[in-house]
């Protein structure tokens, strides 16, 4: 936490990205508000989790923090210092990032070795001599050395994800942003790379956003998670405490619609799914934007707005019955 | 069981052909789906359980061949079907639900029009209209006639999903076989999706062959599961029985390997190792190379062999009655 007056690693500001949309036969461009104010924090060595379903704005989230994309508002600072500063400073600073993304294929030069791809980031730093930091990269993610002479095609979906990694990492960026970059290999593979995650974590001390809709790859891998939901973030929290009591009523959703290799747990189940599907972000709900598939909500979610708040110990939420919900959760215990 | 099952494939076997040689995607797969009841067919990519559905409905894509086996629904051959004849089956006695809504939907043409095609196609369908309405109200769409009128970029992904399975349900199929139908959603719409697909094949009785990678959706839906690995069925057991006491180590991997969303940032075991080469297996157990248990007799290749009441597995060590409990914890890199 940078409440003790330490500048964190990384600081994003009130971040906004809006695009101007035309609908078919729509005579004006509407604005959709992809990431609508967000804040967070990171601190070096630690991971961060970006949890959310489609259309939250977590990949446009991802873009902006490693400066693929300028936001349209808001401010991202590495070590206390802007991105976006003008000339030689800001881009020195956005080279710090790297991003992993969900298909290694299509991140990947098709034409060229891996060994190639993975020293890119190296080359771009004016490094000539490359190999053997790609050789130590490639050992380092569990790869053997020798497949650098192979084409992407050649290896298989898991390898190349490790090869992805040792590439997001070849530089020694201070940050790597993984964005969905699990999602798409076999549950046996998603496990290892998690581990090689917590791994190359420690042993380099790499600070990771790994943004997914995977709760429980998030839980896995994050020190703190934030839940986002239409472009705003609705709750952050240490993973432990989100682990035990999640305080949004859509991260409750989230958590209970999660499904666990447990027949006796999945077969009591109710129909406790949430209703309705996300609202369109290009018009999204009035108040709470969350108010429309809330089983908690009232009028006053329909006309206020809830701000992010610290409902104790540093876990925010922006709901106006959250609390209600802890205290209700509280008593039921104390009676037990 | 006294009645007989409404799905029956034995040694079901379909090859693929291609310039790198022959590919056996499908090898020797054998099982039932009664009246009522949901099978699993469980496994990661490349381990079959697609081509095996595909297999069903006679739908291999080319260049692959079923070689050999029998798929019998209610007692009818469907490889001995004329082309004609199995076309009017689909749909009719055997529904289909695959991952990606889009593909099933055509883009050009309204949800009704296509339902009322997927109708017409199998009978003349008199009051077709109130058919559809009522199918669509069924898998809980709002305003009904409003949503046939609609074309299917339309609808959100979660609706266009729920139109495929109200598709696939028209005919009242007595066998339904879905696909990863939830894959692509996102987890509060799967929740739906699943808890509608349980509620209609309760309710109308039907069997669900559901293919899938997430063990979390067979546990939340299936009775009995078979696993595959490298194109081979490795364990079939009842639900409860395979997660509580699975007696295959890819299965006891596979099941370890599922991150626990309550314990943040505590490693998972894992399997070390991905699936072999289809193109170039292994002789013996075809886990073999990835199996904490190896020994020598794995160099043979292992059938799949009764180890439980109604469980089965094709293992050794488990078909000797070893037990896999005391498994080293392997945290493969």
């Amino acid at each position: 936490m940078a409440t003790d007056g330490t500048t964190p690693l990384l600081q994003v500001e009130n971040l906004k990205k809006q695009f101007h949309v035309r609908m078919r036969g729509a005579r004006e461009n509407r604005l959709l508000r992809a990431v609508d104010g967000v804040s967070l924090h990171l601190e070096a060595g630690e991971t961060l989790g970006i949890l959310g379903e489609s259309g939250c704005g977590k990949s446009t989230l991802a873009r902006l923090i490693v400066g693929l994309e300028g936001p349209s508002d808001g401010r991202i600072l590495i070590d206390g210092e802007d991105i976006w500063a003008p000339g030689a400073a800001g881009r020195a600073r956005r080279r710090k990032f790297q991003m992993v993304f969900q298909n290694p294929a299509g991140s990947m030069n098709p034409r060229r070795t891996v060994g190639a791809s993975v020293a890119e980031p190296l080359q771009a730093k004016g490094v000539r001599n490359t190999a053997e930091a790609v050789e130590r990269m490639l050992t380092l993610v569990g790869l053997d050395p020798a497949l650098a002479t192979r084409k992407p095609h050649q290896l298989s979906g898991g390898q190349q994800q490790r090869a992805s990694i040792a590439r997001a990492l070849i530089a020694d960026p201070a940050i790597v942003v993984h964005d969905e970059s699990i999602a798409s290999l076999d549950i046996s593979l998603q496990a290892q790379i998690l581990n090689l995650l917590l791994d190359l974590q420690q042993d380099l001390g790499t600070s990771y956003i790994f943004i997914s809709h995977d709760l429980a790859a998030v839980q896995a891998i994050s020190h703190r998670v934030i839940v986002m939901y239409l472009g705003e973030v609705v709750e952050a929290s240490d993973s432990t405490a989100f682990a035990s009591r999640p305080l949004h009523p859509y991260s409750i959703a989230l958590r209970t619609a999660t499904l666990l290799p447990d027949p006796a747990h999945e077969r009591g189940r109710g129909d406790t799914a949430l209703r309705g599907d996300v609202p369109s972000p290009m018009n999204p709900p009035s108040g709470c934007r969350f108010h429309t598939r809330c089983p908690l909500a009232t009028d006053l979610c329909l006309q206020q707005k809830p701000l992010l708040r610290d409902a104790g110990g540093g876990h925010l939420v922006a709901c106006h019955y959250a609390e209600a919900e802890t205290q209700a959760a509280e008593t039921a215990e104390e009676a037990l | 069981m006294t009645t007989p099952p409404v799905l029956r494939v034995r040694d079901l076997t379909t090859r693929f052909h291609t310039s790198h040689g022959t590919v056996t995607a499908v090898d020797g797969v054998s099982f039932d789906v009664a009246r009522g009841e949901t099978l699993g067919l469980v496994g990661e990519s490349g381990s079959g359980k697609s081509i095996t559905a595909m297999s069903v409905l006679r739908l291999v894509p080319k260049p692959g061949r079923i070689a050999a086996g029998s798929i019998e629904l209610n007692g009818a051959d469907l490889l001995s079907l004329d082309e004609e004849e199995i076309r009017r089956r689909r749909g009719t006695e055997c529904g289909m639900v695959f991952q990606n809504p889009m593909t099933a939907l055509n883009p050009s043409f309204s949800i009704g029009w296509q339902m009322r095609e997927a109708l017409s196609a199998h009978d003349g369908g008199e009051n077709a209209e109130a058919r559809i309405h009522q199918a669509l109200a069924d898998v809980g769409m709002p305003d009904p006639e409003r949503q046939a009128a609609s074309f299917p970029h339309q609808m959100s992904g979660g609706m266009r999903q729920r139109v495929v399975i109200a598709m696939g349900m028209l005919n009242e199929p007595q066998l339904l076989i879905a696909d990863e139908p939830t894959t692509a959603l996102d987890v509060t719409i799967q929740a739906q999706v699943l808890n509608l697909m349980k509620t209609l094949t309760r309710d109308r009785g039907t069997a669900l062959l559901l293919i899938t990678h997430n063990m979390g959706v067979v546990a939340r839906m299936c009775d009995r599961v078979a696993v595959m690995y490298a194109g081979e069925i490795v364990e079939e057991a009842p639900v409860d029985e395979l997660f509580a006491n699975s007696r295959h180590p890819y299965t006891r991997g596979l099941l370890r390997s599922i991150p626990n969303p309550d314990r943040p940032r505590q490693k998972t075991p894992t399997l070390p190792g991905s699936p072999p080469d289809m193109s170039r297996l292994p002789a013996g157990c075809r886990f073999r190379d990835r199996c904490v248990f190896a020994d020598e007799r794995c160099a043979k290749h292992p059938d799949l062999l009764t180890v439980g009441d109604r469980h089965k597995a094709r293992c050794w060590k488990t078909q000797n009655g070893e037990t896999l409990n005391d498994i080293p914890a392997t945290e493969g890199a």
